[in-house]
C-alpha cells in the first residue's frame, strides 16, 4: 500500500478546486476532475485547499495540449464543476479556475500563503452567498413562411429572415428594470460569460451574487417578470454556482 | 429546484445539454480564482504548473467554434456511477 502511494505521488500532480475557511468538513464523495481520484483537503495558511492527486502525464505538461481537445475539455470542465459544486454545497468556497495545478504541496502552500490576505477578504465577501446566472431571451416571433415560393433561394432568404438574431444593442426599459431589481436583490452582479453569450435571441445576461436565504426572493422576482413578459421574453436561470464570477483577480496579470 | 413554466426555466445543474456545457465553460474557464496567471512548468526550480491565460483564451475561442458548429458532439454526460477509487 505504502509503495503504491509513493508511486502515485511521484506520478501525480495536485489539482486545485478551490479554497474555503477552516475547518474542512468531510470531503464529498464525487470523483475528482480525472473521474477517478478522490477529493482531499490540505490545510494552507489557516485556510483549506480542496484538491485531487491526478496523473501528471495528463494534467501536467500536456494539460494545455489536452485543452485543445474539445471532448476532453468538456468532460474535464464538467467534472471540475461537479467537484466544486459538491464542495460548495456545504462550504463557502472560492472556486479555482480550471487547470490550476501544482507539482508539489510546497508550491501550493507558498502560493496560497502569498495570496492569503486577498483570499481571506474574498472568503468574507462571499460568505453565505451563491452565484446565479440569469439570461433573458426574446421569444422567437412566429414568422410564417410565404406559401408561394418559387425558388430555393426565396425559401432560404425567408428562412434566414426568420432566424435573424434579434438582439438590441441596448437593453430596453423592461429588461433594465429586471436588471436593476436583480442588482438590488443581490450583493453584487457581474457580467455574464462570453461563451454562452453567443446564444440566439439573447437580450441580456448577468451573474448575481445572492444570499442563500434570498433564493426564494430571486425565484419570486423571476416569476413575476416571466408572468409580465409572457409571450415576449423567456427567462433562464442557472445555479446555484460557487461564486466563480465574484473572486478578485488581483495579481493575476500575465506578466507576473 | 428544476422547474419551468412557459417562459421561465430555473435549471438545476445537471449539465447534460449543450447550453449548460457552455455555461459550465463560462464559469470554469472565464472566472474563478487565478492562483497564478502564467505558464510555468518546473522552470528554474519553480515547480508550479499553471496554464497560461492566452492558452485558456485560445481554448475558449476553439470551444465557441466547436460548440456552435458541432453542438451534437458537445452533448456529453458523465455516468452517474463515477466514483473515486481508493
Amino acid at each position: 500500500m505504502a509503495r503504491r502511494v509513493d508511486s502515485d505521488l511521484r506520478d501525480s500532480v495536485i489539482y486545485l478546486y478551490g479554497v474555503t475557511q477552516s475547518p474542512a468538513g468531510a470531503a464529498p464523495s464525487v470523483a475528482g476532475v480525472d473521474g477517478q481520484s478522490r477529493i482531499q483537503t490540505i490545510d494552507c495558511a489557516g485556510m483549506v485547499c480542496w484538491v485531487s492527486h491526478v496523473p501528471a502525464a495528463e494534467y501536467g505538461e500536456k494539460f494545455s495540449q489536452n485543452l485543445e481537445d474539445m471532448d476532453w475539455l468538456a468532460a474535464v470542465s464538467l467534472r471540475h464543476q461537479r467537484a466544486v459544486g459538491a464542495i460548495a454545497e456545504s462550504h463557502d468556497m472560492l472556486p479555482a479556475r480550471l487547470g490550476t495545478v501544482f507539482l508539489t504541496e510546497d508550491s501550493l502552500q507558498a502560493d496560497i500563503r502569498r495570496r492569503k490576505a486577498s483570499l481571506k477578504r474574498d472568503l468574507q465577501r462571499i460568505a453565505g452567498m451563491q452565484e446565479w446566472g440569469v439570461k433573458i431571451f426574446a421569444s422567437p416571433q412566429q414568422t410564417v413562411l410565404p406559401t408561394k415560393m418559387k425558388t430555393g433561394r426565396e425559401y432560404l432568404e425567408a428562412k434566414s429572415q426568420m432566424l435573424r438574431v434579434r438582439k438590441p444593442a441596448v437593453p430596453d426599459e423592461e429588461v433594465k428594470k429586471l436588471a436593476s431589481e436583480l442588482a438590488k436583490l443581490g450583493a453584487a452582479t457581474a457580467e455574464g460569460g462570453k461563451i454562452s453569450g453567443g446564444a440566439r435571441d439573447l437580450q441580456y445576461q448577468v451573474s448575481v451574487l445572492v444570499k442563500k436565504a434570498d433564493r426564494k426572493k430571486l425565484e419570486q422576482l423571476l416569476r413575476r417578470f416571466s408572468r409580465e413578459w409572457k409571450d415576449r421574453r423567456k427567462i433562464e436561470c442557472s445555479g446555484p454556482w460557487a461564486p466563480y464570477s465574484f473572486v478578485s483577480h488581483e495579481g493575476s496579470s500575465k506578466s507576473e | 429546484m428544476p422547474e419551468s413554466s412557459d417562459n421561465l426555466v430555473i435549471a438545476g445543474n445537471d449539465f447534460t445539454d449543450e447550453a449548460s456545457v457552455l455555461d459550465v465553460l463560462d464559469h470554469v474557464l472565464n472566472a474563478g480564482v487565478v492562483i497564478r496567471g502564467s505558464l510555468v512548468i518546473s522552470l528554474a526550480g519553480v515547480d508550479l504548473v499553471y496554464v497560461g491565460l492566452d492558452v485558456i483564451l485560445t481554448s475558449i475561442e476553439t470551444a465557441m467554434r466547436y460548440l456552435h458548429i458541432q453542438p451534437v458532439r458537445a452533448r456529453i454526460s458523465l455516468p452517474k456511477s463515477e466514483k473515486p477509487s481508493d
